[in-house]
Parts: structure tokens; sequence; C-alpha cells
């Protein structure tokens, strides 16, 4: 969740500064810093982010297998279910 | 009879929980989020020296106020409802989560006074002072999303105390936050 707010702001930022560099040319320098940090914020947390994805959900389903099965869309039992 | 007038309020309850939820974590993403980038753009000023990330952070730091404003006042709202909307829930296990929430309370104040000490403090501090004000910030921020979490995830898999004639006792937070892993893991 915190890396997730970290990656919301960080691509958030960057893109209101990329589009604001599509309009206008105007303070360059400045938009292009400001989206490039936007930009690293985002990127250095998107990895460590699918891995806590990844660990969350496996805890999901270890403690919770029905709000696992209802997030994936799955109403009913399946094969390979545990 | 209760229990049809429970069901009927049921809906709605839950339908104003979730805009208001709705709405603040929007907000709260990006009050956890945006101190980060405002710590890093003021690094980036007193290493560089160059105006531009000062301006930079300086314009981060007054979107950031606003949003920590509007993120405060649904915040308020959400504390509110749990009260008003889910009175047994609160009033049974109260006890249970009130420690995780009274944590919060704390690293949301604190946030708050140092907002206001890096807002008010641009010329008026140090560079160096006032680019360390920015870290309360972002801790803080960071501690207001892990202590919400940790309720979360208690309400997910409740444990850490016992049922006794339908009262909650031998509560120990400890436990709740530290062993069981459905905390540690959704937390990050």
């Amino acid at each position: 969740m915190i890396l997730a707010a970290y990656v919301v702001t960080g691509f958030c930022v960057a893109g209101y500064y990329a589009g604001s560099l599509l309009r206008s040319t105007r303070y360059q320098d400045y938009k292009i810093r400001a989206m490039s940090l936007g930009i690293w914020l985002g990127v250095v947390c998107i990895p460590l982010q699918i891995l806590s994805g990844d660990w969350a959900a496996k805890v999901v389903a270890k403690t919770q297998p029905v709000k696992l099965a209802a997030m994936e869309g799955l109403y009913d039992t399946t094969a390979g279910r545990r | 009879m209760a229990i049809l007038a429970l069901s009927e309020n049921l809906l709605p309850a839950r339908l104003q929980m979730a805009f208001t939820l709705g709405a603040h974590i929007i907000l709260a993403c990006f009050g956890v989020g945006f101190p980060v980038l405002m710590l890093l753009a003021e690094w980036r000023y007193r290493t560089t020296g160059e105006m531009v990330w000062k301006t930079i952070a300086m314009r981060w730091s007054k979107a950031f106020a606003v949003m920590f404003a509007i993120g405060a006042v649904t915040g308020t709202t959400l504390s509110f409802e749990l009260g008003l909307l889910w009175p047994h829930f609160m009033g049974t296990f109260g006890s249970v989560i009130g420690l995780a929430f009274t944590l919060e309370g704390f690293a949301f104040f604190l946030e708050a006074i140092f907002i206001g000490i890096y807002l008010y403090g641009w010329d008026r501090l140090s560079s160096r002072v006032h680019w360390l004000t920015a870290f309360p910030i972002a801790i803080s921020g960071f501690a207001s999303a892990a202590f919400v979490i940790t309720v979360n995830s208690w309400m997910n898999t409740p444990q850490g105390f016992r049922m006794e004639n339908g009262r909650v006792v031998d509560v120990n937070p400890g436990r709740r936050c530290s062993i069981r892993p459905v905390v540690r893991k959704p937390f990050i």
C-alpha cells in the first residue's frame, strides 16, 4: 500500500509534467526535472511493488481463500483449488 | 424486527463508508508520496544549488498542503463514520483496534506540525534545518499509512484477543501487530 502510494504519486507527477511539456516548451528545464524526479520515484518502487503484491496475494490465498477467489471473479469452484 | 432495521441501514452505511474511503484513499496516497518527492527535490537543490529544484520543491509543498488539508477533512469524516455507522463494532472491538488508531492520530499530528514548519520556514530556517523538517513529514506519512493498514489487516484476520460472554478480554495488540504475517505483508 505504501509502495503503491509512492508509485501513484511518482507517475501522476510525471504524467502531469509530461502533459504540460507537450502543451508548451516554456520552462522546459523546470518541467523536465520535475518529471524525471517523479519517474525515478515510480521506477524505483515498481519492482518492489511487484514483489510485495505477489507476497500479499499469497498471504490472502492462505488466510482468506474465498476473498482471493472473489477478487479473481471466480464465483464457482474450479479445478485446481486447494 | 431489530434485524430488519439493521439490514435496512446496512447498505446505505456501507455506501457512505465506501464513498468516503474512496475519496480519502486518493488524497492519502498523495499525502504519503508527496513528502518523499519534496524531500528529494530539496536534496537536489542542496547538492546542485540550482534554483529550479527549489522552485519545484516549493510548488510541490503548496500542492501537498492543499491535498493534506482535504485529506485531513475526509479522514476526520471517516473517524466519525466509524463511530456513527458501526457503533456496535467499535463498541465491542474498539479496545482492540484503538491502539493502532491512537498511534495513527499521533503520526498525523506530527505530520501536521512539521508541515506547518516546512511551509512557513522556507526562507526563515537555514537550508539544512529546513530540509531536515521534511523527514518527519515523510516518516509520519509512512507511519500513518502503516497503522491504518494494521487496523485493516486486523479486520481481515482478527487475532490477539479472546471473547468471554460477548466481551473482549485479554487484548494483546503487540501480538496482533508483529507476529501475524498478514499484517506485515500487505503493509508494504
